[in-house]
């Protein structure tokens, strides 16, 4: 490993370009992909020829793009900094200080694994945000620049580096059969509204090209044509309903494979490890002191497996705030209580500081459901529902939603004990947030004016990775809570990142 | 420096946000009736032609009755050791930073700010950025003032 010192500029693997060609390949189609169904249009057979010369001139034209691109983009390590420099005709000159470093992760996509190279993701912190991606070099140099860049911080900080190495152990690794569980005991209703979503905006688009593609016409017109043997549309929307929560099931069960298959989570210096994916393999390091929070997530079905959800958050920018999370699935209970001790030294106490949402909240989110409900009438309205079938709808849907509106109060509350606040919400899942909240950047007190009348108001935590909203205070509640968080903020002299 | 009461901008803001607003009128008044004095499909009576006035004249008193609202609910305090701002009347928003957070102070000053001598102060923290600090309505020197005091602040810890 002593090969590579990088004190002279080295570039990427030649592999390289190949990865070059293909991010710039898939830009091409997904900047002009609104365009592909002029391909298959039939007036334009005659201007065939052209078409295609002019579609092979960009690709041939990109392929030289990428090789210039490899052959300009070089690093090295100039004394305390990390330099790239990359370009031809826009030059662009980055120079990171090696102690801003905050992580260094690896990636493989499937092309990654098969041409045998790793993507280095360099993050910082920071006022002006620099994230660095280096798209394809060797494992072993990756690996290399790894340790140059994380070392060189660490021996910075402390000295007791050789002794931390060895503490690396294996804390989980998630079998095949709990991945199972994991994807069972997901929110189907989340993946289901997501492909809802997809169908709608790729529907439209596909609808000229494809007519009969969509299932769900499909099923509609078998509905329609079959009316008086299905005793009903509400039967009809029941069964729709039954297929869609069926494939619902199925997308959380690719996305869970995709995204989390063999994770492993590994103590490592002073931090965990996390490894996981299927076709692209993603290597995350979190270091303890750079969490900015964690956040739980647990249902009835994951609790009956005795499993949960815990994301990690460390600081980003906005711009990339998906990859800074870090969602650990299949967590079993023993391991959550060592997660809390080890990331924010916590354990629950009943005797803290406790607030709750003024009942505002739960009026606010009444008059919601309502206008829902209402809304739900309306559309069923104008699709000519018989009166017994509207009653039947609304006897299903007023106490569900009143019933979950209930519950989401019930289980909001906000927590402050040693420095910790604590966060609780969700619905049917139950989801808590735990934040050390010196590590806040800045706080907004808001009212709408609705609010000012009812002696209201919320509280905004702006952290470096995301907001953290505190509901509908009483506002003397929300102006001592404030007061805490910004005495803490100004007096704990802790590095926040 | 420091004062623990919250301090209202300088009346030049109220005569810049002014400025802006009748200009914004104006230049919707004069695209609109641009628009329907070069195109020929559209006639409109005098009584619609008239409406369409009296609309944006309305507009434009709405909006400069507005302006005094808004300039009014902006304020800011300088504390020992953190800075905070209030503003909005639908959404009455009051932000706080310490000056323990904060990564880096900008003044900017507009044309139309230069014009009466007031500047923008923004302060950005490592948080999502859109929610960060910007007062704008200060004096240039009390700006600098400011900025300065912070920046001392943040080196002194």
């Amino acid at each position: 490993m002593n090969n590579f010192s990088f004190q002279e500029f080295s570039r990427q693997s030649p592999k390289g370009i190949i990865i070059n060609y293909g991010v710039l390949l898939y830009k091409l189609v997904k900047s002009f992909w609104v365009f592909i169904p002029i391909l298959f249009s039939k007036n334009i057979e005659s201007k065939m020829s052209y078409l295609f010369s002019v579609i092979g001139g960009l690709v041939l034209l990109l392929l030289i793009v990428a090789v210039v691109q490899f052959i300009y983009f070089k690093f090295k390590i100039e004394g305390d900094q990390f330099i790239l420099n990359k370009g031809m005709v826009f030059k662009k000159k980055t120079a990171i200080p090696i102690e801003r470093i905050q992580s260094v992760n690896f990636k493989q996509n499937i092309v990654h694994q098969l041409i045998n190279v790793t993507q280095v993701e360099i993050q910082t912190a920071g006022a002006k945000d620099v994230e660095v991606s280096i798209k394809a070099v060797s494992r072993e140099l990756a690996e290399a620049l790894k340790k140059k860049l994380q070392n060189e911080n660490e021996i910075e900080e402390e000295v007791e580096i050789e002794v931390k190495e060895d503490s690396a152990r294996l804390i989980y690794s998630l079998s095949l059969l709990e991945l199972f569980k994991v994807s069972f005991s997901e929110n189907h209703l989340r993946s289901f509204f997501w492909i809802l979503a997809i169908t709608f905006s790729f529907g439209y688009q596909l609808e000229d090209i494809v007519n009969d593609w969509n299932f769900a016409d499909e099923m509609i017109q078998f509905v329609v044509l079959n009316k008086e043997e299905i005793t009903g549309s509400l039967l009809a929307l029941f069964v729709l309903f039954v297929v869609g929560i069926l494939i619902s099931v199925v997308v959380s069960f690719v996305r869970v494979f995709l995204r989390h298959f063999d994770q492993k989570v590994v103590y490592k210096n002073d931090g965990i490890q996390v490894s996981e994916g299927l076709f692209t393999k993603r290597e995350d390091i979190l270091k303890i002191q750079k969490i900015q929070y964690a956040v739980q997530v647990t249902n009835p079905v994951k609790k009956a497996m005795g499993i949960g959800t815990v994301r990690i958050r460390q600081a980003g920018s906005g711009k990339v705030k998906k990859k800074k999370l870090v969602e650990l699935v299949g967590v079993k209970e023993h391991f959550q209580k060592e997660l809390n001790a080890l990331f924010f030294s916590y354990e629950a106490r009943p005797n803290a500081l406790c607030f709750r949402p003024a009942l505002y909240y739960l009026f606010k989110m009444f008059v919601r459901s309502a206008f829902f409900v209402a809304l739900v009438n309306v559309v069923f309205y104008f699709n000519a529902f018989s009166l017994l079938e509207f009653i039947v709808l609304n006897l299903v849907l007023l106490p569900l939603s009143i019933y979950l509106v209930l519950l989401k109060y019930e289980k909001t509350y906000f927590t402050f004990q040693e420095g910790k606040l604590i966060l609780g919400e969700g619905k049917i899942s139950t989801v808590t947030t735990l934040i050390e909240y010196f590590k806040t950047q800045n706080v907004l007190l808001q009212q709408s004016i609705i609010q000012k009348k009812r002696g209201v108001a919320t509280l905004k935590l702006q952290t470096a990775s995301g907001v953290i909203k505190l509901p509908c205070l009483r506002l003397d509640e929300a102006h001592s809570i404030k007061n805490i968080l910004i005495q803490e903020m100004e007096e704990n002299k802790r590095d926040w990142i | 420096m420091e004062n623990n009461s919250y301090k209202t901008m300088h009346p030049n803001l109220l005569k810049s946000m002014l400025v802006k607003r009748i200009g914004f009128v104006l230049v919707l008044a004069i695209t609109g009736s641009l628009v329907y004095y070069f195109q020929t499909k559209i006639q409109f009576s005098l009584l619609g032609l008239s409406l369409f006035y009296s609309g944006i004249f309305l507009l434009a008193l709405a909006l400069v009755f507005l302006a005094k609202a808004y300039f009014r609910r902006k304020k800011f305090k300088i504390a020992e050791k953190n800075i905070s701002y209030q503003e909005g009347i639908l959404y009455q928003k009051e932000t706080l930073v310490p000056f323990a957070r904060i990564q880096h102070i900008e003044i900017d000053e507009g044309p139309l700010e230069r014009f009466f001598s007031i500047a923008t102060l923004s302060i950005y923290t490592a948080g999502d950025s859109g929610r960060d600090l910007k007062i704008s309505g200060l004096e240039l020197m009390k700006a600098q003032e400011i900025k300065s005091f912070i920046s001392n602040y943040i080196k002194d810890e």
